[in-house]
């Protein structure tokens, strides 16, 4: 392995690493003990049956949940190496709206249905400190574009919008800060098969683009397959394999990860 | 005889399936073989005896019970069994193509970017990537009209094509073929065996599976037979 000190730093160095992550919802539900590293660039998704405590995991990492033990170390640009799950408030929320993003499965969750598309995708800039009406129109409307949406519709309240254009607003609310760390929780859930590809195919070119690493949860392998380059599957609470995204879809060991890729891939 | 690209020393993989009652299936024990830069060897043997899987392994796919599988990367021998992700990674990102018998699709994704992506991924530029991309399409006969198609609608042959485009476009050190002419005419054939001998000369380090003599005969240096002593017990 003298080979790995050749690495760039940046490869060898986690963006994020999990350890001991346990949060007991009582009755089984939650997750114990999860452990994993992601690093830079990297797309790691988790998958498991309903219930394995996927989205356990991610309320946690994401602060909507607090975890009953264990820690996740992260390399901020902001502040350099730090504990999440032991930072303060205040900084917390300074990560949580510049340097990371959150995808909710129901983007009502993680939009303002009551403000405009405009303004759900300004208030992380002008959070940031952003107040020039003129430029945050005009990034606003750049993103809305990227996402493609029609950058006319600037003003009208995303209530108005379909499941799959809230979708696309609720991403590009999370990347006008140019995140780090996406943590997205079934984001093509719930939405019509060719929008899901359309969806897939979008996030695809923009993780390769902005460079982000991210975490996404889901219970369809074939999004894993098409996005993902490492995978964690959970069964109960636990991580009972990992591995490349190619090695637990074509050689899975456990047996509930060879009774997933069995239920779903044609062999 | 120059330096070893490929080194596989006593390989050893099998299968368990746990829903059949944890059945064990010995596939591979013990398998070994080398491979110099500029060489290329042909695995041969009886349907299911574990060539494929000598590939995959390889490539990272399937993970190995025992065994060591060091290649030439960046310049240095790296052990690939047990290696982290990132640089498992890393080898294939610069050092390591394969071609597998079918290509696998992406939804949406029109055929020169399907092949352009691992250059990309390499650190190519765009219209860098795209130019290579376009020349070995062309090399390999997909009309230029079929490019920006995603190709879930090509024919099996065409399909197989732009798989090949796609492994052979970055010139890897280091490729692995199974069956890359299988569904190809004989036309075709013939220029993926150009391309092969041309990866040779080059310098390429290649270990292929041909079912097709003819092409054997025509790029392979010599040709291994598995048999039931590379079988696990
Ligand atoms: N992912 C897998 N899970 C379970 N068994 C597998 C898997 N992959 C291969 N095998 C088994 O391993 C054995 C060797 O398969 P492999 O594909 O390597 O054969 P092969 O020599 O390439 O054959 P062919 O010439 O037919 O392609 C077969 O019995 C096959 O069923
Ligand atoms: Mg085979």
């Amino acid at each position: 392995m003298s080979r790995a000190l050749q690495e760039p730093a940046a490869e060898v160095r986690p963006l994020l690493s999990v350890s001991g992550l346990t949060k007991d919802h009582g009755g089984g539900h939650g997750c114990h003990d999860v452990a994993f590293e992601l690093w830079p660039g990297e797309i790691l998704g988790v998958v498991g049956e309903s219930g394995a405590g996927k989205s356990t995991l991610l309320d946690c990492l994401g602060g909507f949940a607090a975890p009953d033990a264990g820690r996740a170390d992260y390399q901020s640009r902001l502040f350099g190496p730090v504990e999440i799950f032991g930072l303060s408030e205040a900084r917390r929320r300074r990560l949580a709206r510049s340097e990371w993003g959150f995808v909710h499965q129901d983007a009502r969750r993680g939009l303002r249905l009551s403000v405009s598309a405009g303004g759900n995708i300004g208030e992380r800039l002008m959070a940031g400190g952003a107040r020039h009406y003129g430029d945050l129109r005009a990034r606003a409307g750049a993103w809305l574009e990227r996402l493609e949406l029609d950058p006319s519709r600037l003003d009208e309240a995303p209530r108005q919008f379909s499941g799959g254009m809230r979708q696309r607003l609720q991403i590009a609310r999370n990347l006008v800060t140019e995140p780090r760390l996406l943590l997205m929780d079934e984001p093509t859930g719930g939405l019509d098969l060719s929008v899901q590809a359309r969806l897939l195919d979008l996030l695809r070119g923009l993780v390769r683009d902005l460079g982000l690493s991210v975490v996404l949860v889901t219970h369809d392998l074939g999004v894993v397959r098409l996005l993902c380059d490492r995978m964690l599957v959970m069964e109960r609470g636990r991580v009972v394999e990992e591995g490349l995204t190619d090695q637990v879809l074509e050689d899975p060991q456990h047996a509930h990860s060879q009774r997933l890729v069995a239920s779903i891939l044609p062999v | 005889m120059s330096e070893t690209a490929i080194e596989i020393d006593g390989l050893s993989k099998g299968f368990v399936r746990h829903a059949a009652g944890e059945r064990q299936l010995p596939v591979l024990g013990g398998f070994s073989l080398a491979v110099a830069a500029g060489e290329c060897v042909a695995l041969a043997g009886p349907s299911g005896v574990g060539k494929s899987t000598v590939l995959r392994c390889l490539y990272g796919s399937y993970r190995p019970d025992a065994g060591s599988l060091r290649v030439r990367h960046d310049g240095a021998p790296v052990e690939l069994v047990g290696a982290p992700p990132w640089l498992v990674r890393a080898v294939r990102r610069r050092t390591l193509g394969y071609v597998s018998q079918f290509l696998r699709l992406i939804p949406r994704v029109p055929a020169l970017r399907v092949v352009a992506e691992p250059l990309l991924d390499a650190g190519v530029i765009e219209d860098a990537a795209e130019r290579r991309a376009g020349a070995m399409l062309e090399r390999l006969n997909i009309p230029s009209r079929l490019w920006d198609l995603p190709p879930a609608t090509f024919s099996g042959g065409e399909q197989q094509r732009v798989n090949l485009a796609r492994a052979l476009a970055p010139a890897y050190p280091l490729l692995l073929l199974d069956e890359p002419t299988a569904a190809l005419d004989a036309g075709n054939r013939a220029v993926v065996v150009e391309l092969i001998r041309e990866a040779r000369q080059r310098g390429a380090a290649m270990i292929g599976i041909f079912h097709d003599r003819p092409v054997r005969d025509a790029v392979a240096d010599r040709v291994l037979e598995m048999g039931a002593h590379e079988r696990a017990a």
